[in-house]
């Protein structure tokens, strides 16, 4: 080959391979979540996910926990099509957690105390599990898909082994039953990022006053969380409530999401809301944080689990260092502490008030 | 010798022995009051053969049965799920690969299950079935390949395939069924019912509470009978009376075929395993007589329980707790047999932390269990041998 043309072949295997590298530049993430809806924690994390142009949302995998199962796919289902994203599945799991049962968490609480959050138990606004609830959004027309969330995950992480980061939002549940089905599904993913836990937050919100060690997520499954804060993933990240209350959604943030004139910042405008005190900020957090890192100003490493006896302990979370952490193989947990709160604002009014990215196109 | 455990053939002795069962029930004066009309789930009452899935755990008594179920006409076996439990699943996995060559049924798809209970470590019985669950003999590795789908994927896509139509019989931990139940909301009212080896209300095996399968993963037992799926258990009960037999084990070698050999070494292999081991008794059939009773639920008698499972205990762990209004020590008085009776599902006593007196449960008693209370262990031997001996 001569001078010129290897110069030209050469010119062109660089753009072929930089076109080919910036497609896998592309992070993989699955979303678990508890998706109520409309707007709300558990929607605006998932939009965040999604509007971060370097994200490839291979799929929303959805749990009951803040609401039930279906009216949470229905809720997704209609969030995507508002965007225009429904080439992204909607996988439907677990109706209900592993071991704990609504009949005798009632007789829990008669015993040990009422909780402040119960999700779709909640009885103010308790509705069947066959009922969609609410819906002023809008019912969806697209439908969620036929295969479910566990065999779902097993078959992404072994597509693209080492590839897939999992965010998990919610209850435990699928992450649960995808590692009892195949035990090599936490290694094959990338990392696991999840929303759950509370160590003791600074707070005099209720639902942490008299146990600073329940938060829902893990405490509404935890059998579910057990299993997979045990389970060999390559990396963990905790985004606590202790760090959590640090972040919560104002009037002015909405506002100022409400501004963006696309579908995402419109939609958010129209049905997001505050209620009552709190509004934490807890599931956009662990979006932002696996976005950008830098987010996280302050890290700790922790053990982690969840206590399962029966009693008035039964959900809350149980923590070690290493200097006491029990005789046991545990994975140590990246817990994050604290946060650039301005940062984080911004990325959220940046992120939510963008264009959605169009979906990938495979090279 | 115990002349039930005599295998026969010859119809007048099949009629003999169900006449004196029916007399010996009646002398006793014991009926059962059921809460609903009595139906157990069988193979015979549909007119094409039966669409089951076996989730086992081979073992001794599973292969057993598999070679039973292979050669039983009325069962259409969609498919052979293996799970972790008397072996690890990578003894389970193959042995049934095995049982499936044997038995010359290569068309039936074999799927790998869970390798470990939901919550708990694996606690394996080698010391009742041999290093390699077929009580040592060793048979060549398999050339069959295992589906590529994981147990509870075929589950779910043959119950959906088949409607109403397919019966679970299982005869290890119930890992595999509960962790499917849960993966698909929509699965527990497709399934037909759920036959299992599985629990006593008579004291277990492994532990003085609780029977093997149970006690392997009692959370995912919970979740099987909490599921409201028509459940048909045969447990220590009725299993403890199914000995087998160095008759059997000759009537299984005059046979002389690849299934009645597999049969026939497995069988001396585990007699004498359970002698050297100080039994006088050869090991129990469990799992074949799950599945003889699916095949002929007439060779027992069945009387409704709402089942729980005992979770919690630190020794109880895995026990079966069977609810009847009619269990007790007191026996009715026959004017009052046929009523409708009901009594409180009742947990343990309340702590000083509890406002209740009584922590009842469930107010009303709904049975969600056939369970096995007595079997004609002589029909059900005539039914297993017979079917393993039988040429083709």
């Amino acid at each position: 080959m001569n001078g010129c043309a290897r110069r030209v072949w050469v010119l062109c295997a660089l753009v072929l391979a930089s076109l080919t590298c910036r497609a896998q530049e592309k992070r993989k993430i699955i979303i678990d979540q508890d998706a109520a809806g409309p707007a709300g924690t558990d929607q605006q994390s998932i939009l965040l996910l999604i509007q971060a142009p370097q994200t490839e949302v291979l799929g929303i995998t959805v749990v009951t926990g803040d609401a039930w199962l279906k009216a949470e796919v229905a809720h997704t289902l209609r969030t995507l099509e508002i965007i225009g994203r429904t080439d992204i599945p909607v996988v439907p799991g677990a109706e209900y957690p592993l071991v704990r049962r609504k009949a005798e968490t009632e007789l829990w609480e008669k015993r040990y105390g009422s909780i402040e959050w119960l999700g779709a138990w909640t009885p103010r606004f308790y509705h069947p599990p066959d009922e969609l609830g609410d819906m002023p959004e809008g019912k969806p027309t697209t439908k969620p898909t036929e295969e479910d969330a566990a065999h779902f995950m097993i078959r992404m992480v072994r597509r693209y082994p080492g590839q897939v980061a999992i965010y998990a939002g919610g209850p435990m549940t699928n992450l649960a039953l995808a590692i009892t089905i195949d035990p090599q599904f936490p290694e094959l993913a990338k990392e696991l990022v999840f929303m759950g836990g509370s160590m003791s937050p600074l707070t005099n919100d209720p639902e942490f006053a008299d146990n600073p060690r329940h938060e829902f997520n893990l405490w509404f499954d935890p059998e579910a969380a057990h299993i997979v804060l045990r389970a060999p993933w390559k990396r963990i990240v905790c985004t606590p409530v202790d760090i959590s209350v640090k972040a919560r959604m104002t009037a002015d943030l909405l506002k100022q999401i409400g501004a963006g004139s696309t579908p995402a910042a419109q939609y958010i405008g129209r049905y997001g809301r505050l209620y009552g005190q709190y509004n934490y900020l807890w599931d956009e957090l662990t979006a932002v944080a696996w976005l950008d890192p830098r987010v996280i100003t302050k890290s700790e490493t922790r053990y982690l689990d969840v206590d399962l006896d029966q009693g008035a302990g039964y959900g809350n979370l149980l923590t070690w260092s290493e200097r006491n952490k029990p005789d046991l193989p545990m994975k140590p947990i990246d817990v994050q502490v604290d946060l650039d709160l301005e940062k984080f604002h911004k990325m959220i009014v940046d992120l939510l008030t963008a264009p959605t990215p169009k979906p990938a196109t495979r090279p | 010798m115990d002349p039930k455990m005599k295998v026969s053939f010859t119809r007048r002795e099949f009629v003999a022995s169900t006449a004196a069962g029916v007399l010996l029930s009646a002398a006793a004066g014991g009926s059962e009051v059921f809460a609903r009309p009595f139906q157990p789930q069988n193979a015979s009452s549909a007119t094409a053969p039966s669409r089951v899935i076996i989730d086992t755990d081979p073992g001794v008594d599973d292969a057993f049965a598999l070679l039973l179920a292979m050669r039983s006409p009325e069962l259409k076996i969609e498919a052979i799920t293996p799970v972790a439990g008397n072996v690890p699943l990578n003894l389970t996995l193959p042995n049934a690969l095995r049982m499936v060559e044997i038995a010359g049924r290569t068309d039936i798809p074999v799927a790998a299950g869970a390798s470990a209970p939901l919550l708990r470590r694996l606690v394996t019985a080698t010391y009742a079935h041999g290093e390699n669950g077929l009580g040592g003999v060793v048979f060549p590795e398999p050339k069959l390949a295992p589906a590529t789908e994981p147990a509870t994927e075929l589950i779910r896509s043959i119950v959906r395939k088949y409607p109403h139509e397919v019966t679970l019989i299982t005869l290890g931990p119930l890992t595999n069924i509960a962790t499917a139940l849960k993966t698909d909301l929509e699965l527990a009212a497709l399934m037909r019912g759920i036959v299992m080896m599985a629990g006593s209300l008579s004291g277990g095996n492994i532990t003085p509470a609780a029977e093997f399968n149970v006690y392997v993963d009692p959370e995912a037992a919970r979740i099987v009978f909490q599921s409201g799926i028509p459940l048909t258990m045969v447990g220590l009960d009725v299993t403890r009376h199914t000995s087998l037999t160095d008759e059997h084990v000759r009537l299984l070698q005059a046979a002389n075929h690849p299934v009645s050999d597999a049969a026939a070494k497995i069988a001396r292999q585990a007699i004498d395993n359970t002698r050297e081991r100080g039994f006088l008794v050869g090991p129990n059939m469990h799992d074949s007589l799950a599945v003889a009773a699916f095949l002929d639920p007439s060779i027992l008698k069945w009387k409704d329980y709402y089942v729980d499972i005992e979770t919690s205990g630190e020794l109880t762990a895995g026990e079966t707790l069977g609810y009847s209004p009619t269990a007790g020590d007191l026996r009715r008085r026959p004017d009052v047999e046929k009523q409708p009776l009901n009594i409180a599902i009742r947990g343990s006593a309340p702590t000083l932390a509890s406002l209740r007196t009584s922590p009842v449960l469930r107010e009303k008693f709904e049975p969600n269990t056939k369970v096995a209370v007595e079997v004609d262990a002589a029909r059900f031997f005539d039914l297993l041998i017979g079917r393993l001996v039988r040429k083709g």
